[in-house]
């Protein structure tokens, strides 16, 4: 019933449950994974005083985020390739992950996003928030949630 | 993937568009469904003073919900039944309808919930809150979250 689900990772071990249950259920449903990696912009702090001019450094730290980011799509994908099942990763920048989610949600046409949450309660949701909450929030299709 | 999956309702018409997923579903992956249905308490401001010694009408509000809410969950039986799903439905008082859900998604064994957001936002979300939400905190399955 599903024929395009986007999982989102963050690379944490959480989202491991997420993928192994995506590709099983993108097996069944016979559908393609779109494997979806945010890259946040670097904090602002970084470009402030002591470290202005130390241009290096941020591009070398972008540099590692982005192959980090790429390991952990890979993995995804080959995993998802040992079940036959399509994958294909995108690795994006956005300015927080949920608008990275749903707009790639949206413009790639998928019709599931499939994801973890870590589940903070009471403080802990209100001052770090929960991505997943928003997404929903936020998303036109169905959002799939594991803990 | 899924093998039995607990619906929750409360009739809205958000509520319906879940139920016709939650039935594809259930039928591509050879699930069965139990149909939820949450009954608050009467509030309390009925046994306020005026109304103390009128039990009467608070017998008949607690009927009259309760066949509502077997009203609903028979619809939801029907259209299961029409698409060959076997269903069980379940009426329960709990105190909130979010505890409710959790508590019947272990007692009934399910490992999905498929249920509904009314996605509000901003202020009516920190005031009203989401029942989605909360069974997400607090469940130990995937939720599966329509919009």
């Amino acid at each position: 019933m599903f024929k395009h689900i986007l999982i989102p990772t963050d690379g944490s071990p959480l989202c491991a449950k997420a993928i192994a249950a995506g590709i099983a259920l993108a097996k069944e449903s016979g559908a393609r994974i779109t494997a979806y990696h945010v890259l946040e912009a670097v904090p602002a702090r970084l470009y402030a005083f002591p470290y202005r001019g130390e241009e290096e450094a941020i591009a070398e730290f972008e540099q590692r985020r982005k192959d980090a980011a790429r390991k952990h799509v890979a993995d995804i994908a080959r995993a998802a390739r040992k079940q036959g099942v399509p994958l294909e990763p995108v690795v994006q920048t956005a300015r927080t992950p949920y608008e990275g989610i749903v707009r790639a949600a949206h413009d790639l046409a998928c019709d599931l996003i499939l994801m973890s949450s870590h589940g903070r309660r009471g403080l802990a949701r209100l001052t770090v928030g929960s991505v997943t909450d928003k997404v929903i929030q936020l998303s036109k299709i169905p959002v799939l949630v594991y803990r | 993937m899924f093998k039995h999956i607990l619906i929750p309702t409360d009739g809205s018409a958000i509520a319906a568009k879940a139920v016709t997923a939650g039935i594809a579903l259930a039928k591509q992956s050879g699930a069965r469904i139990t149909g939820f249905y949450a009954v608050e308490p009467v509030p309390a401001h009925l046994y306020g003073e005026g109304y103390v010694a009128d039990k009467r009408i608070v017998a008949e509000f607690e009927k009259r919900q309760r066949a509502s809410a077997r009203k609903h969950v028979a619809a939801l039986g029907r259209e299961a039944h029409k698409a060959g799903v076997p269903f069980d439905a379940v009426v329960q008082t709990s105190r909130t309808p979010y505890e409710g859900i959790v508590a019947a998604t272990q007692k009934k064994n399910c490992d999905l919930v498929l249920m509904a957001s009314h996605g509000r936002r901003g202020l009516a979300r920190l005031a009203i809150g989401s029942v989605t939400d909360k069974v997400i905190q607090l469940s130990k399955v995937p939720v599966l979250v329509y919009r």
